[in-house]
């Protein structure tokens, strides 16, 4: 077992096998340290944390890393997110990793959403037909969903070899692989894509499956409230897509924004709905409004 | 003055063109992007990828396409590099699609210069053209089949480069069932 705190607090943390699939979670495990370990807070167990990343061939091909320099790099299907507990990379990652924000933003996701405070407006203004006021979806179906075992999958997608169709992406361009979906999309200064839903849909069996843009993933998520919402926004509009079945122009007008082309009114909407403090200065309203005055000035790549 | 020798010309002149809108479509699908301001928005990726420059390729050599089917998904990457406004990637498929380009446009070449007495027409048995050309049919319907599954699917690209493809399957087809019918009416030169 491997352990990945959401964050430096105390608190609950996920766990994975070797391959990086979440297993399940530990209700008051971690505080970690600088050196990558993981403590049991008031004792003295030492949990080793080590997310392995899966062993993985070397690209023998020129500019085959995503800076389009000569590095060689890791090339697999499904590539892990980047955590600074992998032991095999060697320095490991600055912490906090892609990883850990990613899960960080999925506790908080669960955390948020489950707060009765919330709920109303949640199954109100989210989860019902903003065009047609009709209750289409539950809160709690979507919370089910959301922490279905043995957890979501979060995947690295430029380094992601696996062809969008085996990996039940809705695209039609099922022979694409992830990597170069995203070389088309996003290149080393600008990203136009930050994440990909796949295997969308509630039938039985069907886990959250995304494939994150790393660099649009804000890693100073434990020093910034704003920061952790705009990940935990993201990662409520990409689990939407996984719940509904929903693209993003239907999205659009089920949440009752405009259908722009910059999809990110969807991420500035419902990060009403996850922040903090709840409700928060006239909170929530309605998506035209937040389109119109809080859409994000700046790009994808965070980083 | 001198001939032109189509069997060489061609393949030439549609492979460098293929390599030219190759490099520079996701240059135009950055450009086009950038100007409309899509941002996380795969559904626009899909429908904007290839840009024109892929489709035209992809359209002209649409039965290089068909010749690549059986390896148009063996996508292992060769050669890739990703800059500002370029990206220069070339896989497996790719290489295929290529050497389809060369040997379709060789083709056509070659029944070129037949066509124009630059080239002496070989004299194959009579059974054996039949076949040959029953397979041209063969393959002009293929041609027609691909054409009709992209012209099926949901994205704008697939569809307009499919539209492309039965112009294709309709001259092929009717190229093929020409050449054979004569071939079966025209009298057996080695009957006694």
């Amino acid at each position: 077992m491997i352990a990945i705190p959401y964050n430096d607090e105390p608190g609950p943390a996920v766990t994975f096998d070797q391959n990086g699939n979440v297993t399940g979670q530990i209700d008051n495990l971690p505080v970690q340290s600088w050196l990558g370990y993981t403590y049991q807070h008031g004792s003295v167990n030492l949990v080793r944390a080590a997310l392995v990343k899966a062993a993985a061939g070397f690209s023998p091909f020129a500019f085959a890393n995503f800076s389009s320099n000569t590095t060689a790099v890791d090339q697999q299907e499904y590539a892990q997110l980047d955590s600074c507990e992998d032991p095999t990379r060697s320095p490991p990652p600055v912490c906090p990793g892609t990883k850990q924000a990613v899960f960080d933003a999925w506790w908080y996701l669960k955390t948020r959403l489950s707060d009765t405070n919330r709920a109303l407006d949640l199954q109100n203004r989210v989860f019902t037909n903003q065009q047609t006021n009709q209750p289409t979806y539950s809160l709690d179906a979507f919370l089910k969903y959301l922490g279905r075992e043995p957890g979501p999958e979060f995947y690295d997608g430029p380094q992601s070899t696996v062809k969008l169709g085996n990996a039940e992406c809705v695209t039609g361009h099922d022979n694409w692989t992830g990597e170069y979906y995203y070389s088309v999309s996003n290149n080393s200064n600008k990203c136009d894509v930050a994440a990909v839903t796949c295997r969308q849909g509630q039938e039985p069996g069907k886990r959250l499956r995304v494939f994150f843009e790393p660099r649009a993933i804000r890693l100073d998520y434990a020093e910034s409230d704003v920061a952790r919402s705009r990940n935990i926004g993201l990662l409520f509009h990409e689990a939407l897509h996984g719940f509904t079945k929903l693209s993003d122009q239907q999205l659009q007008d089920f949440l009752g924004c405009s259908e722009l082309i910059d999809t990110r009114n969807i991420n500035a909407y419902l990060e009403q709905f996850i922040g903090s403090v709840y409700p928060h200065a006239g909170d929530p309203r309605p998506c035209g409004y937040v389109e119109t005055y809080r859409m994000p000035g700046w790009g994808i790549c965070v980083r | 003055m001198k001939r032109v020798n189509w069997k060489w010309l061609l393949p030439i002149v549609q492979l460098a063109l293929a390599l030219a809108c190759h490099v520079y479509d996701p240059h135009l699908y950055r450009v086009i992007a950038e100007r409309d301001g899509a941002v996380d928005n795969p559904e626009y990726v899909f429908q904007h990828v290839p840009a024109l420059a892929g489709r035209v390729s992809q359209g002209l050599n649409f039965p290089a396409l068909v010749l690549n089917y059986p390896i148009r998904n063996v996508d292992g990457v060769i050669f890739k590099h990703n800059s500002d406004y370029t990206l220069i990637w070339i896989s497996t498929t790719d290489v295929g699609f290529f050497l389809g380009i060369v040997l379709f446009w060789f083709w056509v070449g070659m029944r070129l210069d037949e066509g124009l007495g630059r080239r002496r027409k070989r004299d194959w048995p009579s059974k054996a053209r039949v076949v040959g050309l029953g397979c041209g049919v063969l393959f002009s319907l293929l041609t027609g089949a691909y054409a009709v599954q992209m012209i099926g699917g949901k994205w704008r690209p697939f569809r307009q480069i499919g539209m492309f493809g039965m112009v294709w399957a309709v001259a092929l087809c009717a190229y093929f069932v020409w050449r054979l019918t004569r071939t079966v009416r025209e009298p057996r030169s080695e009957a006694p």
